[in-house]
């Protein structure tokens, strides 16, 4: 059923194992598209979690990811080298989701059944029910999220979810790290409250 | 007792403090019950968050990417000719009658994920070759044409290598054609001083070697 992949392919994709820098560098350089489509296809997953996180919304997620990879591409020439390529991408994808924001009205909750951003990771053998209580547990997570300010929710996601050294989200989001680090922690005292039902009481 | 301030427990709960600093504020919670309850607290909330978790758009497949960039000059080819009123409606329609069922039996749903890096890459291309101008003012109907081909993905099942060329002649017969009426009133609506010249007419050939 799968279209057969020609053996040149698959010699040129394992030879072009670039790093991000020297991806850019090409594409800079010799207007190489295919090593864009290198970084394309190693950014997309990340850069769609963080749209699906932002917004909520796995649909419109997939659209903001396609625009920031392209928006990278249009600005491939801003891109300065002994910058991290992941710092400029991150920063794309993050002002493209405030602006989202700002734009559109925010529906309170977003559909989940059906749609890739929705499904939780479930290991074969699951039952339904302790899909169902994944599912909603998840949810409840996202509807917690959404109760925070964007600008917050950033710091969240790209600590908590992308794993972001919180001098890395400063840079991003150009802003002080002290300030990520607050935000961080009114974010959690935040969630905590939200969170209470699922958490229980503390010790 | 001077308290580690909440941004010092952040380092903390994310592991990201010096040596010195772990050890310091770990030594702090033996002895104070205050900061403990706030750390386990937070801590509480990390592992609550990571029950929130989303799964990227379904595994890629082999494609041809010269397909997507052929197919991405077909959305704008019939923004264009809506934009300057070269293609009447149906002229468009029929266009796009003739792209769809090629390329509805053609592309796979899974390849929607692949599809739309390739699509996002060829656009932008696209937008750099023709006039800039022109196209910004059609960034309405670029996109909503490129939304339809990109819907037809939804709905595909298989990939047969010689639907993709077929598609891919088609669209590319068409781009040609239709780049070179653009390149026309492009042309005319500069400036005399332009240095641009009118592109030759286009012959049909095969395709090009790019993808």
């Amino acid at each position: 059923m799968a279209m057969g992949r020609p053996a040149g392919d698959d010699a040129r994709r394992r030879a072009l194992s670039l790093s991000d820098e020297e991806a850019m560098l090409r594409l800079q350089r010799h207007g190489d598209r295919r090593a864009f489509g290198l970084i394309v296809r190693r950014w997309q997953g990340p850069i769609y979690r963080l749209c699906a996180r932002m917004t909520g919304d796995p649909h419109r997620a997939e659209d903001l990811t396609q625009t920031a990879l392209t928006r990278l591409f249009e600005r491939a020439g801003s891109y300065r080298h002994g910058a991290r390529l992941s710092t400029f991408l991150w920063r794309i994808a993050v002002n493209l989701c405030l602006d989202e924001q700002r734009k559109s009205v925010r529906h309170p909750t977003a559909p989940l059944d059906g749609l890739p951003g929705g499904r939780e990771p479930v290991s074969s053998g699951a039952s339904p029910p302790a899909v169902a209580a994944q599912r909603e547990r998840a949810e409840h997570v996202r509807r917690a999220l959404d109760r925070l300010s964007e600008r917050t929710r950033a710091v969240v996601v790209l600590r908590h979810y992308e794993g972001l050294k919180f001098r890395q989200i400063a840079e991003v989001l150009d802003i002080p790290v002290g300030t990520v680090k607050s935000r961080m922690a009114d974010a959690l005292d935040r969630l905590r409250a939200l969170l209470r039902p699922v958490l229980g009481g503390e010790e | 007792m001077n308290h580690p301030t909440r941004e010092q427990w952040m380092d903390y709960v994310y592991g990201e403090c010096e040596p010195g600093e772990q050890a310091r504020f770990a030594e702090h919670l033996d002895g104070c019950s205050e900061c403990r309850r706030a750390v386990a607290s937070w801590r509480g909330v990390l592992g609550e968050l990571d029950a929130y978790q989303v799964t990227e758009p379904a595994r890629r497949r082999a494609w041809m990417p010269r397909l997507a960039r052929w197919a991405a000059a077909a959305a704008v080819v019939i923004a264009i000719g809506y934009g300057l009123g070269r293609a009447s409606a149906p002229d468009a329609d029929a266009l796009r009658a003739q792209i769809e069922p090629a390329v509805r039996e053609a592309v796979g749903r899974d390849m929607r994920a692949e599809w739309q890096a390739d699509l996002a890459v060829a656009r932008a291309e696209l937008s750099r070759e023709a006039d800039e101008r022109a196209l910004r003012t059609l960034g309405t109907a670029n996109f909503a044409a490129a939304s339809l081909i990109a819907e037809y993905v939804e709905a595909f099942d298989n990939v047969r290598r010689s639907d993709l060329l077929a598609l891919a002649t088609v669209t590319e017969q068409e781009l040609r054609r239709t780049r070179w009426q653009l390149a026309g009133a492009v042309a005319r609506a500069r400036p005399a001083s332009s240095p641009s010249t009118m592109p030759e007419s286009p012959a049909v050939e095969e395709g090009g070697n790019e993808g």
